[in-house]
């Protein structure tokens, strides 16, 4: 896991440092324009805006949440995420979503995955297991928000809410 | 070993409980439908035969043969004379009507309605010498915002997976040291003569690793002398608390030997956790933010009132010791008298140790490990029920309970043994929790209660019974030539 945030990390730091490699290729071109360089120059600007585009596409991904009126929320998550820190930095305010602040104490992170992505998660640990066995409404393809973490291939995705409260500790 | 896919489709299907699978609103309707169509009410709750002015205390006596130790068979007894629920009045006057229930529907619905500040009775002669002692009451006897409070603090120490997964190096060396212990103590006949002391040496170990950032040194000839002091007393804390527990409450009203006993042992114990806490305070000192480790930043954070820290430090190893090293004795002797499953056991554990590293994630992928505890906890459950105070009217066996009242729950002690629940529930067989069924929940056997109140240790104590395993089963073979042991 904590692999998995380094990554995250240093995703973020290239995409910082390609930013302002961006903003210091708007300033040539300008530059380029006013002092015609070498066609040399211009192909090896080219390379570098080549390379900081794929690193800004990776470490966002777009994500539906269906809270548990129906409702769809489309949001920008960042990669490594767990679901309920997109639902908390997105301040989704979904009704007594993750109470115990993912420690995996009560089921009230319960989501709902679509059969191809739910396939593609790592199994849940067993104090996932014995959390989930509390949740209502529970179905094949239902995991703890907490403990999932989100991964480029996600993107895209439908997440669902249970209607049920699962516990009823935030009334 | 099965797959995740398979285990979830056993999960879904009929709930638990009918009254559970529907929404909040839709629980509070249904709720208030029934109390309308209500014909029972707490009146009608049968309730055991009692005296005028002694109610059923005499029950309670060994007079009528009555033994603490004995006490859930106490209570089986009283659920065949009567159904799933009763209530009593122990000592009208003194103790309050209380409704005893043991089904897991009941369970279940308390669980669902307890609320975020779900109400348990303080442990009264533990918050009465506190208060006698000026000192905070601390976590296990606060209700409300306030104990809300608290709560959430500690839960970052005691139920964030980072947290307890940090403790994984001090674990195994505290379970590598009592099979060390062990080697060392075998008799002619390949036995422990005190396996008992062993054990509790081996929770006290642990609990100090988590409690104060510290060995005991317990398994060692030297031991410090205020950390002696520490184990002495909270020993004797835990003696004085049962005993206390079980009388009828006569220190309200006289300062009685033991009570004053009590208070003498906490005030010793809790200097010498200060000055335990103190010499931590000042390891803190010299180190690094980033270095602290997880006891030393809650300790060190601001919003711990200090007050409390000794206290909760204090409550950490007093609810932490004989639970863990009872549980440990029951898991090792069911492992004893089943040696097959011992094998299957030996053999996951084999896996992981030459596979991979062992720590606290890893331990929670070893599923037939974790199965053979949940299994353990079923046929010996360590605790008898769980008390709240309800903070609603609630139905419970279709009768309407009203707030305020004292329910005892005692689902674990009442249906592990259920035929209806665990088919065979004489035989251990760890493999029923590998693929889960929907009409047996963990939380219905399990010794940790559920809900917002359960256990705070309760991911701790599983690891350090996890890491004792491991140590144990790589390097004995166990077995048990006596008499069965009844749970």
């Amino acid at each position: 896991m904590i692999s998995r945030k380094c990554i995250g990390l240093y995703a973020s730091m290239l995409k910082s440092l390609s930013r302002t490699q961006c903003s210091g290729v708007a300033r040539m071109h300008q530059q380029v324009k006013r002092s015609e360089v070498s066609a040399l120059c211009r192909s090896l600007l080219r390379v570098r805006t080549f390379h900081s585009s794929p690193i800004v596409a990776q470490d966002k991904i777009t994500i539906n949440l269906i809270d548990r009126k129906g409702k769809k929320h489309t949001v920008q998550a960042n990669i490594d995420d767990t679901i309920l820190d997109v639902v908390l930095d997105k301040e989704l305010n979904f009704e007594s979503f993750g109470v115990c602040e993912g420690t995996v104490s009560c089921s009230t992170c319960h989501v709902v995955f679509s059969e191809d992505v739910y396939s593609k998660l790592e199994e849940p640990l067993m104090d996932e297991m014995d959390m989930l066995d509390l949740a209502c409404g529970l179905t094949e393809t239902s995991r703890l928000g907490c403990q999932v973490y989100l991964t480029e291939e996600m993107d895209g995705m439908t997440v669902t809410l249970p209607r049920e409260i699962t516990d009823a500790r935030e009334i | 070993m099965f797959k995740c896919s398979q285990h979830m489709k056993n999960l879904t299907g009929p709930c638990f409980s009918n009254t559970i699978s529907i929404t909040r609103n839709q629980n509070v309707l249904a709720q208030e439908k029934v109390i309308d169509n209500a014909m029972k009410s707490l009146a009608e709750i049968p309730k055991p035969k009692s005296l005028p002015i002694l109610g059923t205390f005499l029950d309670y006596t060994k007079f009528e043969g009555f033994e603490v130790g004995n006490i859930a068979e106490f209570y089986k007894s009283r659920f065949e004379h009567l159904g799933p629920i009763f209530k009593e009045n122990i000592l009208p006057g003194l103790t309050d009507m209380t409704v005893y229930c043991s089904s897991p529907q009941d369970n279940e619905t308390m669980f669902r309605t307890e609320g975020k500040l779900a109400n348990r009775d303080p442990i009264a002669v533990l918050k009465f010498s506190r208060e006698k002692l000026g000192i905070p009451t601390g976590l296990v006897n606060i209700q409300g915002e306030e104990w809300y409070t608290l709560r959430k603090i500690v839960n970052k120490h005691f139920l964030s997976n980072s947290s307890v997964w940090s403790y994984d190096k001090e674990l195994h060396e505290v379970s590598d040291d009592f099979v060390e212990y062990i080697s060392q103590n075998l008799d002619s006949n390949n036995e422990v003569p005190n396996f008992r002391l062993a054990l509790n040496k081996w929770a006290l170990e642990g609990a100090g690793t988590f409690c104060l950032d510290t060995r005991f040194g317990m398994f060692s000839e030297k031991t410090d002398e205020n950390l002696q002091l520490i184990v002495d007393n909270t020993a004797l804390l835990f003696d004085l608390l049962t005993e206390l527990n079980f009388a009828p409450p006569v220190w309200r009203y006289f300062e009685t030997k033991k009570i004053k006993a009590l208070k003498k042992c906490q005030a010793v114990q809790l200097e010498a956790i200060s000055k335990q806490r103190d010499r931590m305070m000042e390891k803190v000192k010299h180190k690094n933010d980033k270095d602290l480790t997880k006891l030393e930043i809650l300790v060190t954070k601001k919003d711990l009132p200090d007050s409390e820290v000794a206290i909760l430090i204090s409550d950490m190893l007093g609810g932490g010791v004989d639970t863990t090293s009872n549980a440990a004795a029951f898991m090792l002797y069911v492992l004893a008298i089943n040696p097959e499953k011992q094998e299957i056991l030996r053999e996951e554990i084999k896996n992981a140790l030459q596979s991979d590293k062992v720590d606290g994630m890893s331990l929670q992928r070893m599923k037939y490990l974790h199965a053979c505890v949940l299994e353990a906890q079923r046929m010996f459950p360590l605790t008898v029920g769980t008390t709240r105070r309800l903070l609603q009217d609630t139905i419970l066996s279709g009768y309407l309970v009203p707030k305020g009242t004292k329910v005892i729950m005692l689902s674990n002690v009442m249906n592990g043994q259920n035929p209806a629940y665990f088919e065979d529930p004489e035989t251990y067989l760890p493999e029923r929790w590998l693929q889960r069924n929907p009409n047996i929940k963990f939380a219905m056997t399990g010794s940790f209660g559920i809900g917002a109140r359960a256990c705070p240790g309760r991911k701790f104590a599983m690891q350090e019974v996890h890491y004792l395993l491991i140590s144990v089963l790589s390097r004995f073979k166990l077995q048990y030539n006596y008499k069965p042991i009844k749970a």
